[in-house]
C-alpha cells in the first residue's frame, strides 16, 4: 500500500503557503494549549502520567491475556467480537453485518480506526448511507476532506468556509455564527439519528476486567450512535485494552485534559453489551471489531510504548511544526508528532521517509503525552534506522567528511578558516540557499576562538 | 460467514513479545488530586455547583416537594418525560408536574418503542446513581438511554446521599458491578468547539442541566 | 576550581566572543578556566540527522580531547580528574548532547562505556553551573537594558534548566527581564532541520519575532548561539534591528 505521506516534502510547501489555514490552526492549538495547562492545576500531572504509563506497559505486556480476558468478558456480556489483521477484512465484516440487517442509513461516531479503513467510504461505495455524526467530522465528509487533527477534524476550517460549504451542501442560509451552523447540522443530523438502522463506534477503552467499552465525547452524538441504533459496531485497535475498571480513575482524569482542557467530557458510556432484557432501549447486537493493521509488529520493539497512545491530541496542539502546515501535510491519517511516528511504524518507513525528520525536536510533545511515551526520541531513533537502510547518498557522504573533519583539530581549524574567508566572497551564501533564501548569515569573525586563546590575548 | 483473524492475531502478539520483559504494576491507592475535599454535603455541593456552572449548568439544594416542582415548572415550557423512579421517589414532586404539563412515563413506553415519539420533549426528569463533585458529573444507571440523550433540558433529583466527592469513590468495586447494559456519566450540557474553538453547547444532547438536591 | 571550557564548533568558529564573554565571567567568579584545545564538535548535527555512527566517532574524539591535551599557553599535559574537575560549555543544546546521548551512544563500547558515564556528569551548561555549583549569589552586575529571554528547547527540556538563566539576569542591576508570550515553544532551529524544511524552520522564528517583538524588549537573550542565529538571522532579513545575545555577553558587559 502507497501512502501520501510519501510525499510529504510537496504536501507541506503547498500547506504552509495557506496562511487562512496556517491562523485557523494557530488560533485554535495554542487556545488548547493554554486551556491544557490550566485544567491540570487541581491534579497531580506527573503522578497521573506514571500511573497511566505503567497501565499500558502492563497491558501492552501481557496483550494477548488481556484482550482474550475482554474477549471472555465482552462475549460473556452478549457482544460479539471479531479479529482482523487487516482494514478490507474489518469493512467486510461490517458491511456483511448491515447486508444481515437490512440497514439503509447508518449513524456514525468519531474513531480514528476507521479512518485507517477508509470505512465510510466503503459503505457509501456498497449503497449505505453512511454519516458521521461528529460535528466536525461532518463538515470533513460534507467537504469530501479527509480530518486533519485526531479530536478537532476540521481545525482547519474557518466560520466563513464552513458557512459556505453549509449553504451549498444542505442549503442553509450563509451565516457564519458557529452556534447556527451547529443548529443547522443538529437538524439533519437528529433526521439521521431517527431514522438509523445501525451505529458505528470507536472505543477509548477497552477495559478487560468487566469486558466494557468505553467511549468519551462532548456533543452527544456517541451516545445516540450507540443508543438509537439496532445494532451498534464499536470499531478498535487491538491496543486499547486496558485491565481494570479502577484504571479509569487515571485516564479519565487525563484524556480530556490533554485533548481539550476539560476536566472531563461531557459524556462518557460505559457499555457493557447489548440492551438487557428488561430494558426498552439500546441495541439488540453489539459487534467489537478489533483490528491489527501494523500494531502487533510493535510488540517487542523499542517503539512498543507508542502502542500506549490514546489518541489525545495534546502533541498536535503543543507542536509547533503541525501548527504551520496543518495535518493535511502530512499525508496520513494521524498527523502530528505521533503520526510522524505511527506512519513509518505501522506502514513502513518507505511510506514516511521524510516524516522522522519533519521535527525540530523540540521536546514539547514528550512533554505534554499524558501515557509517557518518548514520542522526540523515537523520532531520532527513526531517523538513524532510515539513513542506514540507505546505501549511499549525498548527505551521508558530508557527514562522512563532517566527522573526518572533526576528528583533526587540524583540520578543523583549517575548514574553519576556509569558510570564514569564504564567507568574504558571496559564494557561501549560495552554497547555503536553504538557510539564505529567507535568513540572512550571521557576521562572520575573521578569527576563531581557539585562535584567540592560544595567542594570550585572553589572558 | 466471514472468517476472522483471532489466532493469527494471537500468533504475531506472542511472537512480538517473546523473551519481552512482561510487566505487573502494583497501583498504588494515592488519588491524583492535590487537595481533598471534606466530607460534609456542604462543602462537596458547593464544589458540584462551581463545577457544573463552569459547564454551564446549574445545581440547587431545595428543601420542600413543592420548591422542586416550582422550580422544574418554572424551567419546563414544553412536555417532559419522566422517569419512573423519579415518580416512585419524589411522588409529590411529580403529581404537580402532571396536573400543568404534558408528561409521559418510562411506563408508557413498550420495549421497541418508536424512537421519533421521544425526540419531542423538552424535559427530562430522572434521578440518578451518584453525582461527583470534582467534575459536576452526574452517573445514571440502568435507564432508557434516548429520552435524556434527546430532550432540550435534563433535570436530575438527587438526595444529598447521592454525592461523591470525587471519580477516586466512581471508579470503584460498588460501580464496576453497575445494573444493565451501561453506565453513563453526564459533565454538563452536550458541547462542541468543532467550529473554530467557540463553544456551543446543545448540539446533540440537553443544551440545559439542572440538578436539584433535595434536602428534606 | 578548575573548568575545562567547552567551546561548540560553531561559537568557536562564527562566535567567538561568546566563548570570550564565558570566559570571562568564568574567572571572575573566582575559577581556573583551561581550553582542551584538541575539541571540535560534539557530534550534535550528525546524531540529530540519524548518523550515530558518525556522531560516536565524534564523541569518542571528543571525549579524549577533554580527558589530556597539552596547553596551549605552556604545553603542559593537562588531565581531567573526574572527581574534581568540571566542564562547562555555552549551549544547552551541545551540553544535553554529551551529558545525555554520549553515555547511550557510547554505552556498547568497551573503552568508553564507564568514562563516558563519568564524564558526562562532570559536564553543565553554563547558567545551570553558576547556579548549582558556584552559587549564584557570587554573581552580580550592571546594565542598562530591557530583554526578553529565549529558552532553547534543549535547555528547558532535556536538560530542566528554567530559572536559572531568570535568576542569574535578576542579579544584573538595572536590567529588566520582559517575559515572552509563549516562551516555552520553539524558535524553529532544531539543527539541521532548518535548512531540510525551512519554510517551517522560517515560519517558526516568524512566530517567535512577533512574540519578541510585543515584548518590547530590545535585546533577546538566550543560552543557546543556535537559537539566536537563526532568530537574528530571520530578523535581519525582515529589516528588525534588535540585538541577539548569549546570556554570557550580557553577563561579560554588566561587569565590565
Amino acid at each position: 500500500m502507497e501512502l501520501e505521506s510519501k510525499h510529504f516534502k510537496s504536501l507541506y510547501k503547498e500547506q504552509i503557503k495557506n496562511q487562512q489555514l496556517r491562523s485557523n490552526l494557530s488560533k485554535a492549538t495554542l487556545q488548547a494549549v493554554d486551556k491544557r495547562a490550566e485544567s491540570f492545576e487541581e491534579v497531580d500531572f506527573s503522578f497521573l502520567r506514571d500511573e497511566a504509563k505503567k497501565i499500558k506497559q502492563e497491558s501492552i505486556t501481557h496483550l494477548n491475556e488481556f484482550l482474550s480476558q475482554f474477549e471472555d468478558m465482552a462475549q460473556k456480556n452478549g457482544c460479539k467480537i471479531f479479529y482482523a489483521q487487516t482494514p478490507e477484512k474489518a469493512n467486510a465484516y461490517i458491511l456483511d453485518a448491515a447486508l444481515k440487517h437490512g440497514v439503509r442509513t447508518i449513524v456514525k461516531s468519531k474513531s480514528m480506526v476507521t479512518e485507517e479503513m477508509e470505512l465510510v467510504p466503503f459503505l457509501t461505495r456498497n449503497g449505505i448511507d453512511t454519516v458521521e455524526t461528529d460535528l466536525g467530522e461532518y463538515i470533513v465528509q460534507l467537504a469530501n476532506e479527509k480530518p486533519s487533527h485526531i479530536t478537532t477534524p476540521a481545525i482547519h476550517k474557518s466560520r466563513k468556509e464552513i458557512a459556505e460549504l453549509f449553504h451549498e451542501k444542505i442549503g442553509s442560509d450563509l451565516n457564519t455564527d458557529p452556534k447556527f451552523l451547529t443548529t443547522e447540522a443538529r437538524r439533519v443530523l437528529r433526521e439521521k439519528f431517527l431514522s438509523a438502522d445501525m451505529g458505528i463506534s470507536g472505543a477509548n477503552f477497552l477495559i478487560a476486567e468487566t469486558g466494557d467499552v468505553v467511549i468519551v465525547e462532548n456533543e452527544g452524538n456517541a451516545r445516540l450512535s450507540t443508543s438509537a441504533v439496532k445494532v451498534h459496531v464499536v470499531v478498535t485497535g487491538i491496543e486499547k485494552v486496558i485491565p481494570q475498571f479502577s484504571d479509569l480513575r487515571i485516564f479519565m482524569r487525563l484524556l480530556a485534559r490533554s485533548s481539550t482542557g476539560q476536566k472531563l467530557t461531557s459524556y462518557v458510556s460505559l457499555i457493557r453489551g447489548p440492551r438487557a432484557k428488561e430494558e426498552k432501549d439500546g441495541p439488540q447486537e453489539v459487534h467489537i471489531v478489533l483490528l491489527d493493521n501494523g500494531r502487533s509488529g510493535l510488540l517487542g520493539t523499542e517503539y512498543q510504548d507508542v502502542l500506549h497512545c490514546i489518541r489525545c491530541g495534546a502533541c498536535l496542539n503543543v507542536c509547533p511544526v503541525y501548527r504551520n502546515i496543518g495535518g493535511h501535510a502530512y499525508g496520513s491519517v494521524y498527523p502530528g508528532p505521533i503520526g510522524s511516528l505511527v506512519t513509518p511504524l505501522y506502514y513502513g518507513e518507505k511510506n514516511a521517509p521524510d516524516l522522522p525528520f519533519a521535527s525540530s525536536l523540540c521536546g514539547n510533545c514528550t512533554e505534554v503525552c499524558p501515557v509517557g511515551i518518548d514520542i522526540h526520541h523515537h523520532l531520532l531513533a527513526l531517523r538513524q534506522e532510515i539513513t542506514s537502510s540507505k546505501k549511499s547518498s549525498l548527505e551521508k557522504f558530508l557527514f562522512r567528511n563532517y566527522r573526518k573533519t572533526m576528528l583533526r583539530p587540524g583540520r578543523y581549524k583549517m575548514m574553519g578558516k576556509a569558510a570564514r574567508l569564504l564567507s568574504k566572497t558571496g559564494l557561501l551564501r549560495i552554497l547555503m540557499k536553504s538557510w539564505t533564501n529567507e535568513r540572512d548569515l550571521p557576521e562572520f569573525p575573521s578569527i576563531s576562538f581557539r585562535e584567540l586563546f592560544k595567542s594570550g590575548r585572553l589572558d | 460467514m466471514i472468517q476472522d483473524d483471532r489466532e493469527k492475531i494471537f500468533g504475531k502478539i506472542r511472537s512480538g513479545l517473546r523473551g519481552y520483559q512482561k510487566f505487573t504494576f502494583d497501583r498504588s491507592s494515592k488519588s491524583p488530586l492535590k487537595t481533598t475535599l471534606a466530607k460534609n454535603f456542604g462543602t462537596q455541593f458547593e464544589k458540584f455547583k462551581k463545577e457544573l456552572a463552569i459547564l454551564g449548568g446549574e445545581a440547587v439544594v431545595l428543601n420542600g416537594h413543592s420548591s422542586i416542582s416550582q422550580f422544574l415548572l418554572s424551567h419546563i415550557q414544553g412536555s417532559a418525560f419522566i422517569y419512573d423512579e423519579t415518580e416512585s421517589q419524589f411522588e409529590a414532586v411529580i403529581s404537580k408536574i402532571k396536573k400543568s404539563r404534558e408528561v409521559k412515563f418510562s411506563s408508557d413506553f413498550e420495549n421497541n418503542y418508536d424512537k421519533r415519539e421521544v425526540a419531542i420533549f423538552d424535559a427530562a426528569i430522572s434521578t440518578c446513581a451518584t453525582c461527583s463533585a470534582e467534575t459536576g458529573t452526574i452517573v445514571i444507571e440502568n435507564q432508557m438511554r434516548l429520552p435524556a440523550a434527546l430532550a432540550t433540558k435534563l433535570f436530575i433529583i438527587a438526595e444529598p446521599g447521592d454525592l461523591i466527592p470525587s471519580l477516586d469513590e466512581l471508579f470503584t468495586d460498588e460501580f464496576r458491578n453497575f445494573k444493565g447494559s451501561n453506565l453513563f456519566l453526564i459533565t454538563g450540557p452536550s458541547r462542541t468547539a468543532d467550529i473554530e474553538k467557540e463553544l456551543v453547547t446543545g448540539v446533540h444532547g440537553p443544551k440545559e442541566v439542572y440538578v436539584i438536591f433535595f434536602q428534606p | 576550581m578548575r573548568i575545562f571550557l567547552f567551546v561548540p564548533c560553531f561559537i568557536d568558529q562564527l562566535f567567538p566572543n561568546v566563548a570570550v564573554s564565558t570566559l570571562k565571567v568564568l574567572r571572575h567568579l573566582g575559577c581556573d578556566v583551561v581550553f582542551p584545545a584538541n575539541q571540535t564538535c560534539c557530534g550534535q548535527p550528525a546524531y540529530n540527522s540519524g548518523y550515530a555512527d558518525e556522531a560516536r566517532l565524534m564523541a569518542m574524539h571528543e571525549v579524549n580531547a577533554f580527558l589530556k591535551f597539552n596547553s596551549a599557553v605552556d604545553n603542559k599535559t593537562i588531565e581531567f580528574d573526574l572527581k574534581n574537575d568540571y566542564v562547562v560549555g555555552p549551549s544547552g543544546s551541545c551540553v544535553a548532547m554529551i551529558r545525555n546521548f554520549y553515555p547511550q551512544l557510547l554505552s556498547d563500547d568497551s573503552r568508553f562505556n564507564e568514562i563516558s558515564q563519568k564524564f558526562s556528569s562532570r559536564v553543565f551548561e553554563f547558567t545551570e553551573f553558576i547556579d548549582k555549583v558556584i552559587g549564584i549569589e557570587k554573581f552580580s552586575g550592571k546594565l542598562n537594558a530591557l530583554v526578553s529571554y529565549h529558552d532553547s528547547c534543549h535547555a528547558l527540556r532535556e536538560l530542566g534548566i528554567k530559572q536559572e538563566p531568570r535568576d542569574i539576569l535578576k542579579r544584573i542591576n538595572g536590567l529588566r527581564l520582559v517575559e515572552l508570550p509563549y516562551n516555552e515553544v520553539c524558535c524553529g532551529f532544531g539543527g539541521t532541520f532548518s535548512v531540510k524544511f525551512p519554510e517551517i524552520s522560517t515560519a517558526m522564528a516568524n512566530e517567535k519575532l512577533k512574540n519578541f517583538e510585543e515584548t518590547r524588549a530590545d535585546i533577546l537573550v538566550s543560552s543557546d548561539t543556535s537559537c539566536l542565529m537563526h532568530l537574528q538571522g530571520r530578523a535581519r532579513r525582515s529589516g528588525m534591528k534588535h540585538r541577539f545575545a548569549h546570556i554570557a555577553e550580557i553577563m561579560a558587559e554588566s561587569i565590565s
